[in-house]
């Protein structure tokens, strides 16, 4: 649905973005990278506001910029707060749904469905001046899913929510990607974006870094052997045996819990395949078993960092 | 807030200490100078090409006098030394007032937009620090530029001029200019930053300055017009002069001891030469003005804004 | 529908308790200063045609029609811009040029609104409501209609091109038109407010005009505009101005900056 060819933008002597080509089918994908990595630029871009400066940006195989036609079935969450503020919500979810190609019955139909799936219904006759971010950023939500897109671009959907509001956004994002839209959700938060999705594109300085399955791609990155961590009444017994696998770089005995070993491997799918039946030969007890670095933060700080 | 109890537990929740802040406000010894220091560096490069402008409207007295040197002074009659300064003075009006719509206007009007007071206010800086260091900013740039370019015409005249009667005026002159240059600084900041104060969006700030300068100049000539039948020249003059731009001329030309003129004639209205606007309600409109701006401004500096529905 | 959406999401802008109080102002403000002239002066001497003159050319015609026009033409890009909401606007299946002229028709009817309203107080307080007929204000109404649109189109083309377009609409408005016009020759000709003062001419006070003015008219006696002419050329300004706004508009990149970023 979104594809980039080589796609560059540079603000004067600034690189915005650098060389990206990347495919974004239908589903979550997770737009990661620190300040200033590239990604409103890229959001910008997919949505029309920015055009590339060379190579290509496609939404449903068209340029999007003043493209009335990709804007029908896209929608957008911006993360600046700039809003109507002397608008009620209801008055201003209608305005850009009537705008958006909406009218009669089906409008008010749309715009309650909306404002009750981000949950606004009780604050919805309420001028947008007098709303708290958290609510600011819930009818912004609404906004962009009231005409039913099949593009969704959200950028820092869950700032100003509080952990129920966060919760519940989650939910919703989750549902509408399984509904078979290419939702794109830049955020910061990353053990929330991991329990959203593990198709990620992360960012960094201009370029991009990775795209796809975190856990494929974390299997990709050789330079950090993965660590796991395993809680046993026989540590050293353990580690002992577990030395003896040419994949096993090392292993370390915790100062303050006397009970847990971390191994370093560089084949965690041979150890994981291996360690049954190590397990079961020395007849160890396993109370706790668990991967440190086989997750969204550990790749994105290998990745950035180095 | 109240300074920290001893009675009060210790806990990590219940402990409140944090939040009181009685103590002696351990900064700078002029607070208000980091704020104008800072705007005065963001605003700058916005409005050194209007200060060249500046420079131009002293050019042109400056042609003017170095051109007397070559004509007879029978043919365009005597002028003093301080006719050519209000000259320039007059000249610089316009342009001042564009410097003052451009940095003035906007910059209490800014900070509400970008919700900055919450910020600014949480610091140990108070209200009047606040409204003092954005008073002088705009005053500050103004004052420079009001009085560079006729400080570098006085030298001109000093160097070039000086046996050819400058001398006798030049020790007058220094303090007149110096009381010219202070004027449109002080009367443009309080008007301007008494606007912006109100407005949480820069370009409505700037819109209504712009338009309250403007509309008091037009609906001052009007009245102009009105009552100069009835109270005869001298008064309608004064009307004439009853408007921010009015007030920053009539004044000039008291301080000046000049008339506006054009070509060396003096400028002519209702078919006479243009006397001088009376300088009582000239000064009191100016303070009245300025103090009006000031009220305003500090009664809506506020950090935050309570949203009615 | 959509463009009747954007059109009232633009007007509902100036109907806020603060616009519209400033609005009331400025369509009183010339009916004040005649009620004024009206009880200083005696009545035998009250002339109320030259009070309608001098209030409608120096108050109507030289500020309220100007500044009105220039903050509604500048506001349709400036304050979405300024307010970061242009996003939302950019982003709708809507072309970019039909948004931008939706959003000015919107923003133009308090204006002309404004202007006309107080041209019309105006009459009635000098002439009282039962003299209308016979005197210029039909005649002013259609002018002023026309200033707003054509005023009003550059303003919009400020707005779509510059980032602090309401100040260089203020120079233009009262720098240029007001210095220009009265330039001798030809030069005038290059301004809107001389087309305006063709189509509504009024008389200015006799003992108002300096002689400066004077000076600079009697340099280059200025040679005539024709009405029709003055017409074209103010149509031919409007509808120059609005499309190649709308054309920048369409064609233009407008991301509002991000204050984290």
């Amino acid at each position: 649905m979104i594809s980039l060819r080589n796609a560059s933008r540079w603000y004067g002597q600034v690189i915005g973005i650098n060389d990206i080509t990347a495919d974004l089918p239908p589903g979550l994908t997770a737009l990661l990278g620190p300040n200033g990595a590239g990604k409103s630029t890229l959001i910008k871009l997919i949505t029309g506001i920015l055009r590339p400066t060379t190579g290509s940006v496609l939404v449903f195989g068209e340029r999007p910029f003043a493209n009335t036609k990709v804007y029908r079935r896209l929608g957008y969450c911006p993360e600046i707060d700039g809003l109507y503020e002397s608008m009620t919500g209801r008055e201003f979810v209608t305005a850009m749904a009537t705008v958006s190609g909406l009218k009669g019955a089906l409008l008010r139909k749309k715009v309650d469905e909306a404002i009750s799936l981000v949950g606004m219904e009780a604050a919805a006759s309420r001028v947008i001046g007098g709303y708290s971010k958290g609510m600011k950023q819930r009818i912004k939500l609404a906004q962009a899913i009231v005409h039913d897109p099949d593009v969704l671009v959200l950028d820092e959907p869950l700032s100003g929510l509080d952990p129920i509001g966060r919760r519940d956004m989650t939910n919703l994002i989750c549902s509408l990607a399984q509904q078979g839209k290419c939702i794109v959700v830049s955020s910061h938060i990353l053990h929330e974006v991991e329990q959203m999705t593990s198709n990620i594109l992360l960012l960094y300085r201009g370029r991009l870094l990775a795209s796809g399955d975190v856990y494929h791609i974390r299997s990709l990155i050789d330079k950090h052997p993965h660590r796991v961590q395993i809680e046993t009444s026989e540590p050293r017994l353990l580690a002992a045996e577990l030395m003896r696998f040419p994949h096993v770089v090392s292993v370390r005995f915790s100062d303050g819990s006397p009970n847990q070993v971390e191994v370093e491997t560089k084949n965690p799918e041979a150890f994981y395949s291996q360690l049954p039946d190590v397990v079961l030969e020395g007849d160890f007890e396993i109370t706790a078993f668990e991967s440190l670095d086989n997750n969204l933060e550990a790749v994105f700080r290998y990745l950035t960092e180095g | 807030m109240n300074p920290p109890d001893e009675a009060q537990p210790k806990g990590l929740i219940a402990d409140l200490s944090y939040r009181g802040y009685e103590g002696p406000l351990l900064t700078r010894r002029f607070r208000w100078w980091v704020i104008t220091r800072n705007e005065i560096k963001l605003v700058f490069r916005d409005v050194w090409l209007l200060g060249l402008l500046v420079i131009f409207a002293y050019l042109i007295p400056g042609v003017q006098l170095y051109l007397r040197s070559f004509i007879p002074p029978e043919i365009f009659g005597e002028r003093s030394f301080a006719s050519y300064f209000y000259t320039g003075y007059s000249g610089s009006l316009f342009w001042l007032f564009l410097v003052a719509l451009l940095i003035g206007a906007p910059s209490i009007a800014g900070d509400n937009r970008a919700n900055a007071l919450q910020i600014l206010l949480a610091k140990p800086i108070t209200k009047l620090d606040y409204l003092i260091g954005k008073l002088a900013a705009v005053f500050f740039i103004l004052f420079g530029m009001s009085l560079i370019p006729a400080l570098a015409l006085y030298l001109f005249c000093l160097g070039s001029f000086n046996d050819q009667g400058f001398s006798k005026e030049a020790l007058g002159i220094l303090p007149r200019i110096i009381a010219a240059s202070l004027l449109p600084a002080v009367v443009h900041s309080s008007v301007a930053v008494g606007v912006s104060a109100r407005s949480k969006s820069p370009m409505v700030a700037t819109a209504v300055y712009g338009a309250l300068y403007i509309a008091l100049s037009i609906v001052s000539q009007i009245a102009s017009n009105i009552v100069v039948d009835r109270g005869g020249q001298e008064v309608a003059t004064t009307v004439m002069h009853l408007s921010i731009s009015g007030v920053l001329s009539g004044i000039g030309q008291h301080i000046y001891n000049a008339q506006p003129s054009f070509l060396g004639q003096p400028l002519r209205i209702w078919g006479e030469p243009l006397p001088r606007p009376e300088l009582l309600p000239m000064v009191a409109l100016a303070a009245a003005l300025c103090a009006l701006g000031i009220t305003l401004a500090a009664s809506h500096i506020q950090a935050v804004e309570v949203v009615r529905d | 529908m959509s463009d009747l959406m954007l059109f009232q999401t633009a007007l509902r802008e100036y109907l806020t308790a603060k616009r519209f109080a400033v609005a009331v102002v400025v369509v009183l403000l010339p009916s004040l200063l005649a009620v004024l002239w009206k009880y200083t002066t005696d009545r035998a001497f009250f002339d109320p045609r030259l009070a309608y003159d001098a209030l409608a050319l120096g108050l109507i015609f030289g500020f309220i029609l100007i500044i009105t026009s220039m903050l509604a033409g500048t506001s349709v890009v400036s304050q979405e811009m300024e307010r970061k909401s242009i996003v939302y606007l950019l982003t709708r299946p809507v072309p970019r040029a039909r948004i931008l002229l939706a959003r000015f028709l919107g923003m133009l009817v308090p204006a002309a609104l404004t202007t006309c309203l107080s041209a019309f107080l105006l009459a009635v307080t000098c002439f009282g409501p039962r003299n209308l007929s016979g005197t210029p204000l039909m005649r002013d109404l259609g002018v002023l209609l026309i200033g707003v649109f054509a005023y009003g189109s550059l303003a919009l083309l400020l707005g779509t091109l510059l980032r602090k377009a309401i100040m260089y609409a203020i120079y233009f408005a009262f720098g240029w038109e007001n210095t220009v016009s009265n330039l001798p020759g030809s030069f005038r000709k290059i301004s809107i407010i001389t087309y305006l003062k063709v189509l509504a001419p009024h008389s200015p006070p006799s003992n108002g005009s300096s002689d400066l003015i004077e000076i600079l008219q009697h340099l280059s006696p200025p040679k005539a505009i024709t009405p029709s002419s003055a017409v074209m050329v103010l149509f031919a300004v409007t509808v120059a101005a609005a499309a190649l706004a709308a054309l920048v508009f369409t064609f233009r990149e407008y991301s509002p900056k991000d204050d984290a970023a």
